[in-house]
């Protein structure tokens, strides 16, 4: 322990002699370490951290699939949840709950839409949460007929409610119903992934038909001693005796068990992240490489020094002892001001996301863990650094040393070692680069897209509830007389409403068209699906191509009346005009009415922007059941400048209806792929971290090569080379470490696009354009990383270095 | 090339100061010197008194502070860098204490350096640098490297590199310093040899018995010529009725 002080002290002396080298090292291993550490906290905070509850790990979520059907994941039906629950021992009990709309109204404040949840009695209780205030709902409290309760959040209770301390007991208005508030929930708490107010589901299962019906989603706690397999096991067990027992409603219907934060965030989600910290672990061993190099160069200059302490009786062990130690000085300066990057990193990241509105257990933060991660990184680049410099340094023979014959001028063969190392470290840089590049172009492409419709258009959402709005009528009347008030006003240029946005993701459904059979229900064809008001297309500035857009009196009692677009019109009709031809929603039982084509529109990214499925088809509201609409506005100036009035307008018609989700259409496409923004500019740190450490990688160990080959490029000089030659010569090296770091770079990069393949909007992974992009941008940084010692190798002085003393 | 005694170069007043934080060196001073074509010269004196830096400047490694230089008719002292560095690659051949092998080249890749400079074209280049290693007699080591070579060998393939180029003027600095006695004496044999083949040779030594080899021998001390006097090889061609010169 005292040699370590003594090592730990003389490091410092040495590290202080050298700054140069110092910073370099501790700037590579502060990028190295900050990166990897705030891509950690990343993957940790929304991956492995887990819902903030007692033994949370054993609560399950489950949902359905149904393979024959190509479902991969549905949730559960009523009775299935009600069976399931009633049949299973695994679980101390089973909850279910649908997210929904909450509208608040009364004397409290101006009318407010939130985000909610509809649970079952239970459902609390799982969790093993404990309410701020009042109580959290019980086993009749979802009974069909229970009197209106709710539970509010911290959130809507502080700001709401200016934290009234009476709030338990009081009456509002939730989706129109008078409803007791009878709790509030602490802080942070916004189960299930972003709610704020939770209303018992009074649902009464005996009214609905098996198989119909709002679906759950469900999940449980694992009784202790309890294996997820074991239960796993059960579920399954339970589904294919209700298979057996309703074989209509329920066969091919499997189950599906997994922890309950997986089914938030999405294996695709969860590659990707892990694709990133791969990714950014590739940083880290570049600097690893970079520092081992300079210690390596560092390593060479002080052999003698190495050579006298082991004439002097050093064991070997003890050199490398001393040599480590220096790299752990190093690496801790480096860690230290890691841990500094990855808090801002984080802090940036949390910055970015914000809008985004994650899962509420995501808590991405620099805690106990980060820290340990960095203590272990710490020792890993002290390994993964030091201990080549330091066998090198500790295996010089001594005897050589200190002879010091310096005839000849062989390279020794340490050169190879940092020449390997600086090529892995393009090899790496290059990877990185391609996937930032690719990312970059995603951006890119994104911000360019070409949609074909008016995204600057002001966009909002209503939500009708029963209390208020009782039947189709009133509903259809309130949509028609919004459009036409917001129509009518000045710097309004159209107005309309639709279940759906372009650009944003839209439903479909089953539909048959007339003249053709299906022999299973399976062999229906899908179709995405919007409701929307007469001048719907108009206001997008979409021009129909083919017959009329819906008008007034395309109301129930008419003819029943359909809008298709291209794609539709292409794979069901050959192309053909499809107007006077009829389709119906649903399959062989439908009860729907045939419609009648009468519009043609162009394809308008009905399901997002990155979808494959672009077939759809757009109804009459006036001919159809929806409750929950979005409102169109396109204006002459700026859009979220109407604001006031189409609150206004709202208000006037309809005072406890709030409108939520109100910005620009743009906006909200470009919120909806926010990963693609963040993502991208994650990447573009990493390749450009990366790019960084590569070029100073090979610079220095160019420059090192250059005062290693001094002796050399005299003798050279001397023959009569002329600056060209020299300068050829030193980048002749630098080149072909060029050129197989960039070829084994290619390929690493060719494994990593895959990994980025859902983060990639238009672009291939294997995109051409951007592997060759990188490929020369690499070539001119490693060229420029090469020519500036070359230059510096001319300037050698031959009498200087040919000086025999 | 004109057979007898032209003077092959020329050193006017040629004086050199080394300036070292805030230290001027007077390593040369108002050296004057000529070598007439085919001559043997010795350069002698004790260390430190300029003789290397005396033939880096002959080499046109180094430039002269003060002074003239003509070489083959051409002022010289007085040229940019690269064109240095074509005189020294087409006119001068250099042979050093240490050798100064390219370690990571063969012999052959050695020898063919200059050429390479040169840009001679791959057959002429490979037939010079065969007949400079059969001159030496290290034909039969073309694929070894240097630390393959014992020192002997080494210093007779540095003397295959300074010849393969035809230079008009082979400048070696204490080209035994390293080497045996035997060694020694075989390289100084081949000096010898070449300058009876009509080389014009330098040779820096503080041996008096190799002085003795050379038509001449410059003395130097604190930087200036002190004595000149003829060498037993003038003496000995004389003896025998030769003129100095060759042909
Ligand atoms: N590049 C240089 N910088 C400073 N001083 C030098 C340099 N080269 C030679 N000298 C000095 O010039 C003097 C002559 O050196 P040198 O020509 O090498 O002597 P010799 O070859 O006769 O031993 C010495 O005092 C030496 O220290
Ligand atoms: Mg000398």
């Amino acid at each position: 322990m005292t040699s370590f002080f003594q090592d730990f002290r003389y490091s410092l002396r040495t590290l202080g002699k050298n700054p140069g080298v110092t910073l370099i090292a501790v700037v590579a291993l502060t990028l190295g370490i900050g990166l990897t550490t705030t891509m950690f906290s990343i993957v940790y905070g929304a991956l492995y951290r887990g819902l903030p509850f007692e033994a949370a790990d054993r609560i399950m979520h489950l949902e359905r699939n149904n393979l024959e059907q190509d479902i991969e994941s549905m949730a559960v039906t009523i009775h299935d949840y009600l069976d399931w629950r009633e049949q299973q021992t695994s679980f101390t009990a089973l909850a279910g709950f649908w997210s929904g709309t909450v509208n608040l109204s009364g004397t409290e404040g101006r009318a407010e839409r939130y985000q909610g949840a509809f649970m079952t009695g239970n459902a609390f209780e799982i969790l093993r949460v404990r309410p701020q205030l009042g109580r959290v709902f019980g086993p009749d409290d979802d009974h069909p007929g229970a009197p209106a309760v709710a539970v509010i959040g911290y959130g809507i209770w502080r700001n709401r409610f200016d934290s009234d301390p009476g709030i338990v007991g009081r009456t509002v208005r939730l989706n129109g119903e008078p409803t007791t508030v009878v709790g509030v929930m602490p802080a942070g708490f916004a189960f299930p992934t972003k709610e704020d107010i939770w209303v018992p589901m009074r649902v009464d299962a005996d009214t609905i038909a098996r198989g119909e019906g709002i679906t759950l989603e469900v999940y449980g706690r694992l009784k202790d001693g309890v294996t997820q397999d074991r239960a796993a096991a059960e579920l399954a067990t339970i589904a294919g005796r209700l298979e057996m027992e309703y074989p209509k409603t329920n066969e091919g219907v499997g189950s599906i068990m997994k922890p309950y934060t997986e089914e938030f965030i999405g294996d695709e989600a969860a590659r990707l992240l892990l694709t990133m910290l791969a990714a950014v672990s590739l940083v880290l061993l570049i600097a690893c490489a970079n520092v081992a190099n300079l210690l390596l160069a560092r390593a060479i200059q002080r052999s003698k020094e190495v050579a006298v302490r082991s004439a002097l009786g050093a064991t070997r062990l003890r050199v490398v002892m001393q040599f480590l130690t220096e790299t752990f000085v190093i690496t801790l300066i480096g860690a230290a001001l890691g841990l500094a990057v990855a808090w801002i990193g984080v802090r940036l990241f949390n910055n970015a996301i914000v809008d985004t509105q994650p899962p509420f257990w995501i808590d991405i933060r620099i805690d106990a863990i980060a820290v340990a991660f960095v203590i272990g990184l710490t020792l890993l680049a002290t390994a993964l650094a030091g201990v080549l410099p330091a066998l090198r340094a500790s295996g010089a023979d001594f005897n050589e040393v200190l002879k010091d014959e310096s005839r000849g001028s062989s390279s020794l063969r340490i050169g190879k070692l940092s020449k390997t190392l600086v090529t892995l470290e393009i090899a790496l840089s290059c990877g990185l680069l391609v996937g930032a590049g690719l990312m970059v172009k995603s951006v890119v492409q994104l911000r360019t897209l070409d949609y074909g419709f008016h995204t600057d258009v002001l966009t909002a959402r209503v939500g009708l509830f029963p209390a208020d709005y009782p039947d189709r009528g009133r509903r259809t009347q309130f949509f028609e007389e919004l459009r036409t008030r917001l129509a009518a006003q000045p710097g309004v240029v159209g107005a309309a409403l639709g279940t759906g946005l372009p650009g944003l993701w839209s439903g479909g459904t089953r539909f048959a068209v007339d003249g053709e059979s299906y022999p299973d229900d399976t062999d229906y064809p899908r179709a995405r699906w919007a409701a929307i008001t007469p001048g719907y297309f108009d206001t997008f500035g979409a021009a129909i191509s083919q017959g009329r857009d819906f008008a007034v009196q395309d109301i129930d009692g008419n003819l029943p009346v359909v809008i298709v677009n291209e794609s539709f019109t292409r794979r069901f009709y050959a192309g053909e005009s499809p107007l006077g031809r009829r389709i119906r929603t649903g399959t062989s039982d439908s009860e729907n009415d045939w419609m009648t084509i009468v519009g043609v529109v162009p394809d308008m990214l009905m399901g997002g922007i990155d979808d494959d499925d672009p077939e759809g088809m757009y109804v009459p509201v006036a001919q159809s059941d929806v409750r929950f609409m979005s409102i169109i506005v396109r204006t002459r100036g700026e859009p979220m400048a109407l604001v006031p009035v189409l609150r206004s307008e709202v208000i006037a018609i309809d005072p406890d209806l709030p409108l939520y989700l109100i910005d620009t259409l743009d906006t909200r496409i470009q919120r909806a792929n926010w990963f693609y923004n963040v993502f991208g500019a994650l990447f573009m740190v990493f390749g450009g971290a990366a790019l960084f450490l590569a070029g100073v990688g090979l610079y220095g160990v160019m420059s090192f090569s250059v005062t290693r080959r001094t002796q050399e490029v005299g003798i050279r000089m001397a023959l009569g080379a002329q600056n060209r030659d020299v300068v050829g010569l030193i980048m002749k090296q630098g080149l072909w470490q060029l050129g197989i770091g960039l070829l084994v770079g290619l390929g690493i990069a060719a494994l990593l696009s895959r990994g980025l393949e859902v983060v990639l909007f238009q672009v291939e992974p294997f995109d051409p354009v951007i592997f060759m992009l990188i490929a020369g941008v690499l070539l001119v940084v490693g060229l420029a990383a090469s020519f500036i010692p070359a230059r510096r190798a001319t300037r050698v002085d031959p009498v200087v270095a040919l000086r025999y003393e | 090339m004109s057979a007898g005694n032209g003077v092959l170069l020329k050193l006017d007043g040629v004086t050199k100061v080394f300036y070292t934080d805030e230290l001027e060196t007077h390593a040369l001073s108002n050296i004057n010197l000529e070598i007439r074509e085919n001559e043997y010269l010795a350069i002698a004196g004790p260390s430190g008194c300029g003789k290397s830096t005396l033939l880096s400047i002959l080499g046109l490694l180094d430039t002269p502070t003060e002074g003239s230089y003509t070489l083959a008719g051409r002022a010289v002292a007085s040229l940019s860098g690269g064109q240095r560095a074509a005189v020294r690659n087409q006119q001068v051949g250099f042979i050093f204490q240490a050798f100064n092998l390219i370690g990571d080249l063969t012999v052959y890749e050695n020898v063919e350096l200059p050429l390479t400079y040169r840009r001679v074209p791959g057959n002429e280049r490979r037939d010079r640098v065969c007949a400079a290693l059969e001159r030496v007699g290290m034909e039969h080591r073309t694929k070894h490297y240097p630390s393959q070579l014992s020192g002997g060998q080494q210093q007779r393939v540095a003397v295959a590199r300074a010849i393969a180029g035809r230079p008009v003027i082979l400048l070696a600095d204490e080209p035994t310093g390293n080497l045996d006695s035997k060694n020694g004496e075989l390289v100084m044999e081949l000096l010898s040899e070449l300058h009876r083949d009509g080389a014009t040779v330098c040779v820096v030594t503080h041996d008096p018995r190799y002085a003795e080899n050379a038509e001449r021998t410059v003395h130097l001390f604190d930087g200036e010529i002190v004595k000149e006097e003829n060498g037993r090889g003038a003496r000995l061609l004389e003896e025998h009725g030769f003129s100095i010169g060759h042909k």
